[in-house]
């Protein structure tokens, strides 16, 4: 066992940094992209501060078309998309195109629901103190919903470190890539079994860090 | 202070609207206390909602303050609403910020800095007796002093009115008594302007000078309560409520 980590060390921190890169970059893409998204999906739908029945609807019909693609027809559907971003479609910067495409309307969907739960009458009670929609949703919605968009965002990063597994295969690099290379191409069991306790120790960090943080932020 | 001219609220509900608040004059003086009495579903919330336009009148003008609000664009209508302040029966407090901080908020987005947001907050906690909890959370707070910090809030932007959507629902008697008597000091002290929902006829009795009774979004009847004999209603909504006691 230890022979065998020994000589997989170089490309296990290789793979760690690839795995890492793609995972970032998604997370920056949700945050980014799939945030305003969420609040957008939100604020048009019946009901809320900026009803628009069309533009909800073009916004929830894009969520759900995406999120219904699997993941590995979303990488190869995309791949002349990523060529023409990163000027490639190997590597973990070219894997992690298809993962941001996947992870936008995921973390759109679970910001929606967070801010969802935010009760009508604290927006009403802002309403009639006179605040903006920008102020109702940076200053009440936002804020209000906090700990449940930090879970969201650690639900996500969970499954984009299992979707990077994925995008590994076709090129991407990455930990479950190495899994898979050494674990079942050339059968060294132990290797596969020390980067799927890796991947476990990763999962059971980023779940205790969110919830450790979702916690604190949660006065209510 | 308060004039509502032929104003009528419909829900688009089904295949006919549903009309919430028949087409109603109503008027409130400056530094009056005016209480909305009916029993569930009268329209009492939808009446009081139409004096700040958290709903639109589907006819009719809105007046508060000589200012009318009916016709004012989203910009300037969100400056009236500083000159309003409201309460609820759920309080309606902003759970991740401290009393403190909800009393801020007003104040914060009214594009107030510095200092003098938190030494304003401070005043209006004090006003209502919860300076001591500055720094605790609503979840750290009784009913009682949620609604106490509320009406801080409300009072922060110093406005001429204060709309009360049935602000002792969600409280015990014992709590109620205290509520309205700090509602009663702000209408005394700072001359605010209230109006008050509520169902129930001890509250508005303890507070009210002139009292409107709602049956079926139709204001049946309403009852001067300064006079020293005691109200002689007429209409069917009226003497049930006032038996129900
Ligand atoms: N947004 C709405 N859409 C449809 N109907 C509503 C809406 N708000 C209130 N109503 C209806 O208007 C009537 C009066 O409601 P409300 O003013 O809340 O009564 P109250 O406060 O006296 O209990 C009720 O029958 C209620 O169902
Ligand atoms: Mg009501």
């Amino acid at each position: 066992m230890s022979d065998s980590l020994i000589e997989i060390l170089p490309d296990l921190w290789l793979a760690l940094g690839q795995t890492a890169l793609m995972l970032l970059v998604s997370l920056a893409a949700s945050v980014l992209l799939g945030g305003p998204l969420g609040v957008l999906v939100l604020l048009t739908d019946r009901g809320q501060l900026l009803q628009r029945p069309w533009l909800f609807a073009v916004l929830n019909g894009f969520i759900n078309v995406v999120r219904s693609f699997p993941f590995v027809i979303l990488i190869v559907a995309l791949v002349p998309l990523t060529r023409w971003l990163i000027g490639s479609s190997i590597g973990p910067l070219a894997a992690a195109v298809p993962l941001s495409f996947a992870a936008v309307p995921y973390f759109a969907r679970l910001v929606e629901q967070s801010l969802r739960e935010v009760p009508r009458g604290v927006v009403e009670a802002a309403e009639a103190m006179g605040a903006s929609v920008p102020q109702i949703v940076f200053k009440v919605l936002l804020v209000e919903a906090r700990s449940g968009l930090v879970l969201g965002l650690t639900v996500m990063a969970v499954s984009l470190l299992s979707y990077t597994a994925v995008a590994g295969v076709v090129g991407g690099g990455g930990i479950g890539d190495l899994a898979i290379r050494y674990g079942y191409y050339r059968f060294q069991t132990n290797v596969m079994l020390i980067t799927v306790a890796i991947l476990v120790v990763i999962v059971q960090a980023i779940q205790f860090t969110g919830n450790r943080i979702a916690a604190r932020l949660d006065k209510r | 202070m308060i004039s509502l001219e032929g104003v009528a609220k419909s829900f688009a509900a089904g295949p006919r609207p549903f009309e919430a608040v028949a087409p109603l004059c109503l008027r409130v003086g400056s530094g009056e206390v005016f209480g909305i009495i009916g029993f569930s579903g009268a329209g009492k919330s939808t009446l009081l909602r139409l004096i700040n336009l958290l709903e639109r009148p589907t006819a009719g003008e809105i007046w508060v303050g000589g200012q009318r609000l009916d016709l004012l664009d989203a910009a300037a209508l969100r400056q009236a609403r500083r000159r309003i302040g409201m309460i609820f029966q759920q309080f309606n407090l902003l759970h991740n910020h401290s009393a403190l901080e909800n009393v801020c908020f007003p104040l914060r987005i009214a594009g107030l800095k510095g200092e003098a947001v938190a030494a304003r907050a401070r005043q209006c906690l004090e006003l209502v007796g919860l300076a001591d909890k500055a720094a605790h959370y609503p979840a750290q707070l009784s009913g009682g002093q949620k609604q106490r910090v509320a009406i801080a809030r409300a009072l922060a932007t110093e406005p001429q009115v204060l709309l009360c959507d049935e602000p002792t629902s969600a409280l015990d008697p014992h709590t109620t008594r205290e509520l309205l008597a700090v509602l009663r000091d702000i209408n005394q002290r700072l001359g605010v302007t209230i109006v008050i929902v509520s169902h129930s006829l001890a509250v508005v009795r303890a507070l009210c000078d002139r009292v409107a009774v709602m049956e079926n979004g139709r204001v049946v009847e309403e009852l001067d309560l300064r006079q020293a004999e005691p109200p002689q209603p007429r209409s069917d909504a009226a003497r049930r409520l006032f038996e129900a006691v």
